[in-house]
C-alpha cells in the first residue's frame, strides 16, 4: 500500500504541476497579444526613390494644329438673263451642259422686235425723204433769192427745215439702231466659259428684262473659309509657308475601323485674300484660297482647311498642378535641375501652348511626362523620410 | 453533491474546457474603446443644391418632416435648414432593436415616398442610424501634397473606396471631396459680343453630348450594332465641339470650335470645405467603424495600406497620413489591464500562500483563473467587444473572484489543522461556510443590481460593469462550490502528509495574530464608548472632507482624448477661401509652439464645424484638428496644452474670437440654461428671444448667453417684367434658363470615367463683381441678335435670407443657452425664475411656447435615479441579509459597514486628490458588497456559537478570533488583486487608479473598523437581547 500510495502522492502531485502549467500557458498566450508600441505614430518610412519620367522636348511638344471649315465655291457664278422683255422661243441649254463664251443660252421670239425695227428703219427712210426735200426746198430757195424774186426769210426757213429735217432724220437713226441692237439681244449669250447649273425658266415662258433664265457657274473654284477673329492673320502666315496644311474634305474612299487613319483627300491651296471686315455673329473673317494645282474638285464640296500654328502644344499628360498653378516640368538639360514652368493660360485636362524659356535649347531641353508628383515634392523639399502622420522624422 | 465532488475527472475536464473557451474568447473578442451603444437617433440628409436656407426649409424640411408625422415611437424631431442642405434628426423613445429596426425602415419608407415630391435639381434623401460606432470617428486620414487639383481629387475617390472595402469599416466620409465636372465657362459680355446666347450653347453642347445606341442593322447576312457616339470623355475632344453660331446663307458653314467661345476643362463642382495639412491642399477621410469591429485590427489594416501606397501615391505628388488614431488608449489599457490582472495574480498568491500553504495557494489562483476565463467566455459567447467599460468591470472584479474561494478553503484548511482526515474536512467545511458564502455573493451582486435597472443611454452605458461583475461572480462560485473542494479532494493525500516546516511556522503565526487580535478586541470591548466614539469621529471627518470639498466631486471625469478642436467663426457670407486662410494661419500657430512629441497632426478645416452633437457645415467655419501623442509619463493633460496654446492661437486669430472644443468620453453634456423659443410667427419669436435673453442678462451668475440664430445671408431676387420680356422677344423660360447659366450653370449632360460620374455645366466665367448693379448689367441676347442687360428685364430685390432655419416638434425655434458660474447660481433656480417671468408675459404671446425640455434630459433623469436605485439596492441587501439570519436587527448592523466603508474611500480620494466620479462610484458600490461580507463572515460566525449555547462576550470573542484570518486574507486578496492598478506597479491607468485605489483605501480602512466596531455592536446587541430573554 506504501508504494502504491507513493505512486499516487506522484500523480497528484504531476497534477499541480499541469495545473501550473496550465495557468503559465494562459498568461503567456495572454502576453502575446500584439501591445502596439507607442510610436506607431513615430514610426518613420524611409526615403523614396521614385524618380520621374523624362522626355525629349521635340519629341513630346508639337506644333499647334488648327482647323476650320471651308467650302469650295465657283469663282464666278452669273445668272444669265435676257436684255429685253420676250417669249422664249427656243432653250437649247440644260443644267450641267458646257458652255463657252458667247454661246447662245437662249433666244427669244423676235417677231415684235423684228417689226419695231422695221418700224424703226421705215421711219428713219421716211426722215431720210424729207431731209432730200429740205434740200430742195432750200435749193429752190436760195435760186429764188439769187435772181431777186424770193426774200431772204424764205431761205432762213428753208434753212431752218433743212436743220429740222435732218436732226428727226438722226434722231430715227438712232431709234433704227436701238431697234437693231434689241433684235440682235434677242440672243442670250453666255457671258464665260462654265457649266450651266441651273434652269430659271422654260421655252415658251414670257420674261421681262433682267428674269433670269439660267445660272452659269464658272468652271473655276476657289476655297472659301470662316476662321475666328484672331486666327485669320495666323492663317494667312501659315499660308506662306511652303509647308501649308492644305483643304481636307474629310471624306474617305474606304472604311476603315480606325478612324485616325482616315485617308482623307488633302489639296493644296495658295492663299489669296483675306476680307478686311468681320461678320457677326460668331466674329468670322472669310478668307479665300485657290486650288495650287489643278484638281477636278466639285463646287460646293464642304471640308475643313488644316494649318500649323506657329504656337506649340504639349500633352494633356505633361501639364500638372503645382502649388495652385498650372504648367509643366522641364529642365534645360538631362543634367539641370526640373524646373517649373508655370503656364497661366493652360486649363487642367487639356493641352497647353508652351514656349520654351528664352536661350534654352529645344535639342536639350527635356519635358517630363509621368510621376511629375516627386518632382513637386522635391520641389517643397519634402522627399526626406516622414512618418506616419506626416511629419517630419526624429531620426 | 458528493458524487459531483468526487467526480475528479469531470471536474478537471469541466475546468480545461471552462479555460479553453475563455482563452479563445479573449483573444477573438473585437477590440473597441467603447461600448456599442445605439442611441436610437436616426438622420435624413438632402442635398438640395443652391438653395437657400429658407428655400430649403420650406421645399424640402418641411415636407419631410410632415411624412415623418405618421411614424410612432418619435419622441421629437430637430431639424436644421442651411443653404443647400436639409439634416432632420429624429429621436426614438427607448426601443429594442428590433422594434427600432422596424422604426427606421418606416422612415425609409416615407421618406423615399415623400422624395418624388422633392424640387427636380434636389438629390435623394439619405437615412442614417447613428450609433456610438459612427457617432466618432475611429481613425481619420489626410491625403495631401503639393499637387493638388484632379489628381487629388481622384486618389481621394480611389482611396475612399479601397478603404470602404476593408472589413470592419462602416463609411469613409471625405472632407473637401466634389463631385468631377467637365466645366464650359463662357464670358457672357464676349459671348454677347459673339452674338450667341448662352442658352443656345447650352442647348448645342447638350445635343452633341450623347451616346445612342441606333439598332441593330443588318449588313451581309449578319446583324450589326450602329452606335452614335456623342459622348466624350476628356475635355480635349470636348473643346473642339463645333457650335452652329447662327443660321446664315453665308456659302460656309457658321461653326465656332466650342474653345473658341469658352474655356473647356477638367474641373470639379463648388467645394463645401476646404482642407490644408503640412501647408497643402488636402483631403480628411474620416473613417466610422461597422458595429462589432474590432478597432486594433482596423487601424492595423489602415497602417497596412498607408505603407503599401505611399511610394505610388509619391509619383502624384501625394501622400497619406494617419491623423487621428484613438487606439492607442484601447491598446494602453488592454495592455494595463493584462499585466496588472498578472501582477494581482501573483500577490493574491502571495497572500494565500502565506496564510495557507503554497499548494492551497495555488489552487485558489488556478480558480481565480477559471473564473476569469468562464468570464471571457461568457462575454464572447454573448457578443460583446473588449471595451474599456468590460475591462472596468473585469478590474472590480478581479479583487473579488477569490473571496469565496478562500473562504471556504480556510474553513476547509481549519478542519484540517484540527486533524480531521481531508474528506470529512472538505465536507465540513463546506456545511460551515456555504451558507454565508453564497449570501456574501449574493450581496454583492445585489449592491450592483439597481445599475442594471437605470433608463436611457446612460443606463446602457452602465448597465455593461454590474453585468461583468456578476458573471465574474456567478463563476467564482462555481470554482468555489465545486472546482476547488473537487481538486482539494483528489489531493487529499498532500494534505494528509504531516506539515512541513513552513506549515508549523505558519500555524505558529496564526495562532499569534489570533491572540493578539483577541486581547484588543477584548481592550476594546471593555471600552464601548469610546471606541464607538472613536468610529463615529472617523466617519464625521469623511463626511467633513466631502462636503468642504477637500474631495472633489465631478461626476463626468472622463479622460479627456487626445484630440482637441480650435474653432474661429467669420461674418456669414466669407467665402471659403478666406476662411481657409484664418483656419491655416491658427494651425501655423499651433505648429509653432507645440514640441513634435506632442503634437501629432493639426489639420486646418474651413467650411465645417464639430461640435458634442452634429457637425455644422457653413462657409464661415474655420476650424483646426489638433491630434495629440499618447500622453507619457511626465506628459501635458490635453487641458495643458490648450491654455499653452490660447495665447498664441488667439492672436492668430484677429480679428475673429478663437475657442476651443474639448473631446471627453461618455454621454454627451448639455448646457445649464437651454430654452427653446418655439413659433412660426417670425416676428413675435424675435421678440420672444430679444427678451429671454434680457432677462438671463439679469439674472447674476449666467454668463456665456447666445442663441443659435445664425446672421442672414445676402440675397438678390429677380422678378421678370412681362412687357420687358416681351418686347425683347424672349420667353420666360429661355430668361430664367440664362439667368441660371450665369449664375451657377446648367448640367447638359454626363459621362462616366474611372468609374465615377463626371458632369457636364456650362456655367459664365466666375468672376468677382464689385456691386449687384454690375452683375446685373450682363446681356441676354435676344432672338433678333440684340443684346439687353438683365436689369432692364427683372424687378430686382435686395435683402438677406435667413443663413439657418432651425425648427424643433414641427415649428421654427430658436435656442437660448448660456453657462452658469457655479458658485453663484444653480441650475435648477435659473430655469424656475425664467419659467415664472414668461409665465408673466405669455399671455402678450399666444403663438410663442418656450421649451425647457432638453435634448439629454433622459441622461438627467436617470442621474436623478441613481439615488433612488442606490436605496433600492440597499433594501435588497437588507432583504437578503434578513432572509440569511433571520433577523430584524443583525442586517441592520452588518449594514454598518456601509458607512464604514464611505469612510475609507473617501480618505484614500483626499489623500490621493482624485476626485469621486462615475467610476469612483462603481468602485464604491463593489466596496459595499465587499465590505459586507467580512461582517456577514462575522455575524454568522457569532450565531453559531450562540445557539450553540456560549455567553455573548464569549461568542463574540471567539468568532471573532475564528474569522480575523478569513477576513485579513479576503480582505487582502482583494486588495493585492487591486494594489498594482492602484499603484501602477504594472503600468500606470488614468482611468482606473482611481476605481483600483478608492477599492484599495476603502477596503483597508473598512476591515481594520469592521473587526472593531461589528463585533462591538454585536456584542452590546446580544447583551440586550440576553437581557430581554432574561426578564421574560
Amino acid at each position: 500500500m506504501s508504494i502504491g500510495n507513493r505512486n499516487w502522492v506522484r500523480r497528484k502531485q504531476w497534477g499541480i504541476v499541469w495545473r501550473l502549467a496550465l495557468l503559465c500557458g494562459w498568461l503567456g498566450l495572454a502576453q502575446a497579444q500584439p501591445v502596439a508600441e507607442d510610436e506607431t505614430a513615430q514610426a518613420c518610412e524611409p526615403a523614396s526613390s521614385i524618380e520621374a519620367i523624362w522626355r525629349p522636348w521635340q519629341a513630346v511638344v508639337a506644333p499647334l494644329v488648327r482647323e476650320a471649315p471651308a467650302k469650295v465655291v465657283a469663282r464666278e457664278s452669273a445668272t444669265v438673263a435676257p436684255e429685253v422683255a420676250g417669249r422664249i422661243e427656243k432653250l437649247p441649254v440644260r443644267v450641267g451642259d458646257r458652255v463657252a463664251a458667247g454661246d447662245v443660252v437662249a433666244e427669244l421670239d423676235a417677231s415684235l422686235l423684228r417689226l419695231a425695227h422695221d418700224e424703226a428703219a421705215a421711219a428713219y427712210a421716211a426722215a431720210q425723204t424729207r431731209v432730200a426735200q429740205a434740200k430742195r426746198l432750200l435749193a429752190q430757195a436760195e435760186r429764188l433769192l439769187a435772181e431777186r424774186v424770193g426774200n431772204r426769210d424764205n431761205v432762213a426757213a428753208a434753212e431752218e427745215q433743212l436743220r429740222i429735217a435732218e436732226r428727226e432724220a438722226a434722231a430715227r437713226a438712232a431709234q433704227r439702231a436701238q431697234a437693231e441692237w434689241r433684235l440682235t439681244h434677242a440672243v442670250v449669250r453666255a457671258p464665260f466659259a462654265g457649266v450651266v447649273t441651273a434652269r430659271l425658266a422654260q421655252e415658251g415662258n414670257w420674261v421681262a428684262a433682267g428674269q433670269g433664265i439660267a445660272v452659269v457657274t464658272s468652271a473655276e473654284h476657289e476655297v472659301v473659309a470662316q476662321v475666328g477673329d484672331d486666327q485669320a492673320a495666323e492663317l494667312a502666315h501659315a499660308a506662306a509657308s511652303p509647308r501649308f496644311v492644305p483643304f481636307v474634305t474629310g471624306h474617305s474612299s474606304a472604311l476603315t475601323s480606325d478612324p485616325s487613319s482616315d485617308p482623307a483627300a488633302e489639296i493644296a491651296l495658295t492663299w489669296v485674300a483675306t476680307n478686311a471686315v468681320r461678320d457677326a455673329p460668331g466674329q468670322r473673317t472669310t478668307v479665300r484660297f485657290r486650288v495650287t494645282h489643278p484638281h477636278p474638285l466639285t463646287a460646293g464640296t464642304v471640308g475643313r482647311i488644316r494649318w500649323q500654328s506657329s504656337a506649340r502644344i504639349a500633352p494633356p499628360e505633361a501639364v500638372t498642378t503645382f502649388d495652385g498653378r498650372v504648367g509643366v516640368w522641364v529642365r534645360r538639360n538631362p543634367t539641370a535641375p526640373p524646373h517649373f514652368l508655370a503656364l497661366p493660360d493652360a486649363l487642367p485636362g487639356r493641352s497647353a501652348v508652351v514656349a520654351l524659356p528664352s536661350g534654352w535649347l529645344p535639342e536639350e531641353t527635356q519635358i517630363a511626362v509621368g510621376r511629375q508628383g516627386v518632382l513637386a515634392w522635391a520641389e517643397v523639399g519634402a522627399r526626406a523620410p516622414r512618418s506616419k502622420s506626416g511629419a517630419a522624422c526624429q531620426r | 453533491m458528493r458524487t459531483l465532488l468526487g467526480n475528479g475527472p469531470l471536474a478537471n475536464l469541466a475546468f480545461l474546457l471552462v479555460v479553453a473557451l475563455g482563452v479563445a474568447g479573449y483573444l477573438t473578442m473585437p477590440r473597441a474603446r467603447d461600448p456599442e451603444i445605439n442611441f436610437n437617433w436616426v438622420n435624413v440628409w438632402t442635398v438640395y443644391p443652391g438653395a437657400s436656407a429658407e428655400d430649403v426649409a420650406r421645399e424640402i424640411t418641411e415636407p419631410l418632416e410632415e411624412a415623418l408625422r405618421t411614424v410612432s415611437h418619435i419622441r421629437y424631431l430637430v431639424s436644421t435648414s442651411r443653404e443647400g442642405l436639409s439634416s432632420i434628426l429624429v429621436r426614438f423613445e427607448r426601443l429594442d432593436d428590433a422594434t427600432f429596426a422596424r422604426r427606421v425602415e418606416e422612415v425609409r419608407r416615407e421618406v423615399l415616398n415623400k422624395a418624388n415630391d422633392l424640387p427636380e435639381t434636389a438629390k435623394t434623401p439619405r437615412v442614417m442610424e447613428i450609433t456610438t460606432s459612427n457617432g466618432f470617428p475611429t481613425a481619420m486620414l489626410a491625403l495631401y501634397g503639393p499637387v493638388g487639383g484632379e489628381t487629388l481629387r481622384a486618389t481621394a475617390e480611389r482611396i475612399k473606396r479601397d478603404l470602404e472595402r476593408l472589413s470592419g469599416v462602416d463609411r469613409a466620409l471625405v472632407f473637401g471631396f466634389r463631385e468631377p465636372e467637365l466645366q464650359i465657362r463662357f464670358d457672357p459680355i464676349a459671348l454677347a459680343a459673339l452674338g450667341v446666347a448662352p442658352v443656345t450653347l447650352a442647348d448645342q453642347v447638350r445635343a452633341w453630348f450623347r451616346d445612342l445606341a441606333a439598332g441593330r442593322v443588318r449588313i451581309a447576312g449578319e446583324e450589326w450594332l450602329a452606335r452614335v457616339q456623342g459622348e466624350t470623355v476628356s475635355a480635349e475632344a470636348l473643346a473642339q465641339l463645333p457650335i452652329q453660331v447662327a443660321r446664315t446663307n453665308d456659302p460656309v458653314p457658321a461653326l465656332l470650335p466650342l474653345s473658341h467661345l469658352a474655356e473647356v476643362q477638367e474641373g470639379a463642382e463648388r467645394a463645401r470645405q476646404l482642407v490644408r495639412f503640412h501647408g497643402h491642399p488636402a483631403l480628411l477621410v474620416s473613417i466610422t467603424k461597422k458595429a462589432k469591429a474590432n478597432t486594433l485590427q482596423l487601424l492595423d489594416a489602415l497602417n497596412r495600406y498607408i505603407d503599401e501606397h505611399n511610394s505610388g501615391l509619391e509619383a502624384l505628388g501625394l501622400r497619406l497620413a494617419l491623423v487621428d488614431d484613438q487606439t492607442p488608449e484601447t491598446r494602453a489599457a488592454i495592455g494595463v489591464m493584462e499585466q496588472n490582472a498578472l501582477v494581482g495574480l501573483a500577490l493574491v498568491l502571495v497572500m494565500v500562500g502565506f496564510f495557507l500553504g503554497r499548494r492551497l495557494a495555488l489552487l485558489v489562483a488556478s480558480g481565480m483563473v477559471f473564473a476569469l476565463a468562464g468570464t471571457m467566455a461568457v462575454l464572447a459567447v454573448g457578443g460583446s467587444t473588449l471595451n474599456l467599460t468590460v475591462l472596468l468591470g473585469v478590474v472590480i472584479a478581479l479583487g473579488m473572484l477569490v473571496d469565496d474561494a478562500v473562504v471556504i478553503v480556510e474553513a476547509i484548511h481549519d478542519k484540517i489543522v484540527q486533524g480531521l482526515p481531508t474528506q470529512q474536512a472538505v465536507f465540513a467545511g463546506l456545511r460551515e461556510v456555504a451558507a454565508p458564502v453564497a449570501s456574501a455573493v449574493l450581496t454583492t451582486v445585489a449592491a450592483f443590481l439597481p445599475l442594471m435597472l437605470l433608463p436611457g443611454i446612460l443606463g446602457d452605458f452602465l448597465r455593461i460593469v454590474p453585468v461583468v461583475v456578476t458573471v465574474a461572480l456567478a463563476m467564482s462560485l462555481i470554482e468555489a462550490y465545486w472546482m476547488l473542494p473537487a481538486h482539494i479532494l483528489a489531493m487529499r493525500a498532500a494534505f494528509d502528509r504531516p506539515r512541513s516546516r513552513w506549515g508549523v511556522w505558519r500555524a505558529r503565526f496564526q495562532r499569534r495574530l489570533r491572540n493578539r487580535y483577541g486581547r484588543w478586541l477584548v481592550w476594546a470591548l471593555r471600552r464601548p464608548k469610546r471606541a464607538a466614539m472613536l468610529a463615529f469621529l472617523a466617519f464625521a471627518a469623511a463626511v467633513a472632507l466631502v462636503a468642504s470639498g477637500a474631495v472633489r466631486v465631478q461626476f463626468f471625469a472622463f479622460e479627456t482624448i487626445r484630440l482637441f478642436y480650435i474653432h474661429a467663426d467669420l461674418p456669414v457670407g466669407t467665402p471659403l477661401s478666406e476662411t481657409l486662410a484664418v483656419a491655416d494661419r491658427m494651425r501655423q500657430a499651433v505648429e509653432a509652439t507645440l514640441p513634435a512629441e506632442e503634437l501629432r497632426a493639426a489639420v486646418a478645416m474651413a467650411g465645417v464645424k464639430f461640435t458634442d452633437t452634429e457637425p455644422l457645415y457653413a462657409d464661415h467655419h474655420a476650424q483646426v484638428i489638433v491630434s495629440l501623442n499618447p500622453r507619457q509619463a511626465d506628459g501635458r493633460t490635453t487641458e495643458a496644452v490648450i491654455e499653452a496654446l490660447r495665447d498664441a492661437v488667439t492672436a492668430a486669430a484677429k480679428p475673429y474670437t478663437a475657442s476651443f472644443l474639448i473631446v471627453k468620453g461618455g454621454p454627451p453634456a448639455q448646457r445649464p440654461v437651454s430654452v427653446k423659443v418655439r413659433s412660426d410667427d417670425d416676428a413675435s419669436r424675435n421678440a420672444v428671444v430679444a427678451l429671454v435673453k434680457g432677462w438671463l442678462r439679469d439674472i447674476p451668475g449666467v454668463k456665456d448667453i447666445q442663441d443659435d440664430q445664425a446672421a442672414g445671408r445676402p440675397t438678390v431676387e429677380l422678378r421678370w417684367r412681362a412687357e420687358a420680356l416681351a418686347d425683347a422677344n424672349l420667353d420666360v423660360a429661355t430668361a430664367t434658363r440664362t439667368a441660371a447659366l450665369l449664375a451657377d450653370g446648367e448640367y447638359v449632360g454626363e459621362t462616366r470615367r474611372g468609374g465615377e460620374t463626371w458632369r457636364v455645366l456650362v456655367q459664365a466665367k466666375p468672376a468677382q463683381w464689385p456691386s449687384v448693379s454690375s452683375w446685373l448689367e450682363l446681356p441676354i441676347v435676344t432672338p433678333s441678335g440684340g443684346a439687353v442687360p438683365l436689369s432692364a428685364l427683372a424687378d430686382v430685390t435686395v435683402r438677406e435670407t435667413a443663413g439657418v432655419v432651425r425648427r424643433y416638434q414641427y415649428t421654427r425655434s430658436v435656442t437660448v443657452e448660456a453657462e452658469l458660474d457655479r458658485a453663484v447660481a444653480e441650475t435648477q433656480a435659473v430655469n424656475a425664475e425664467l419659467l415664472q417671468r414668461w409665465q408673466a408675459v405669455a399671455a402678450h404671446y399666444p403663438n410663442v411656447t418656450l421649451d425647457f425640455t432638453g435634448e439629454l434630459d433622459d441622461i438627467k433623469e436617470s442621474l436623478a435615479a441613481l439615488q433612488k436605485i442606490f436605496l433600492v439596492g440597499v433594501g435588497l441587501i437588507y432583504l437578503i441579509l434578513a432572509t440569511q439570519f433571520r433577523s430584524y436587527v443583525q442586517p441592520l448592523l452588518i449594514l454598518v459597514t456601509v458607512p464604514l466603508a464611505f469612510t475609507g474611500v473617501v480618505f484614500g480620494l483626499a489623500a490621493s486628490g482624485l476626485p469621486l466620479s462615475l467610476y469612483t462610484m462603481y468602485g464604491v458600490v463593489a466596496l459595499t458588497g465587499i465590505a459586507v461580507n467580512s461582517a456577514i463572515v462575522l455575524v454568522a460566525a457569532v450565531n453559531d456559537r450562540r445557539s450553540a449555547g456560549m455567553s455573548p462576550i464569549h461568542a463574540v470573542v471567539t468568532a471573532a478570533r475564528r474569522r480575523i484570518v478569513p477576513i485579513l486574507i479576503t480582505s487582502g486578496t482583494t486588495i493585492g488583486g487591486l494594489f498594482s492598478l492602484a499603484t501602477g506597479l504594472a503600468g500606470h491607468s488614468l482611468l482606473w487608479g482611481p476605481v483600483a485605489s478608492s477599492i484599495v483605501w476603502g477596503l483597508g480602512v473598512s476591515t481594520i473598523l469592521t473587526l472593531f466596531v461589528v463585533p462591538l455592536l454585536l456584542l452590546a446587541l446580544l447583551r440586550v437581547q440576553a437581557k430581554r430573554a432574561a426578564r421574560s
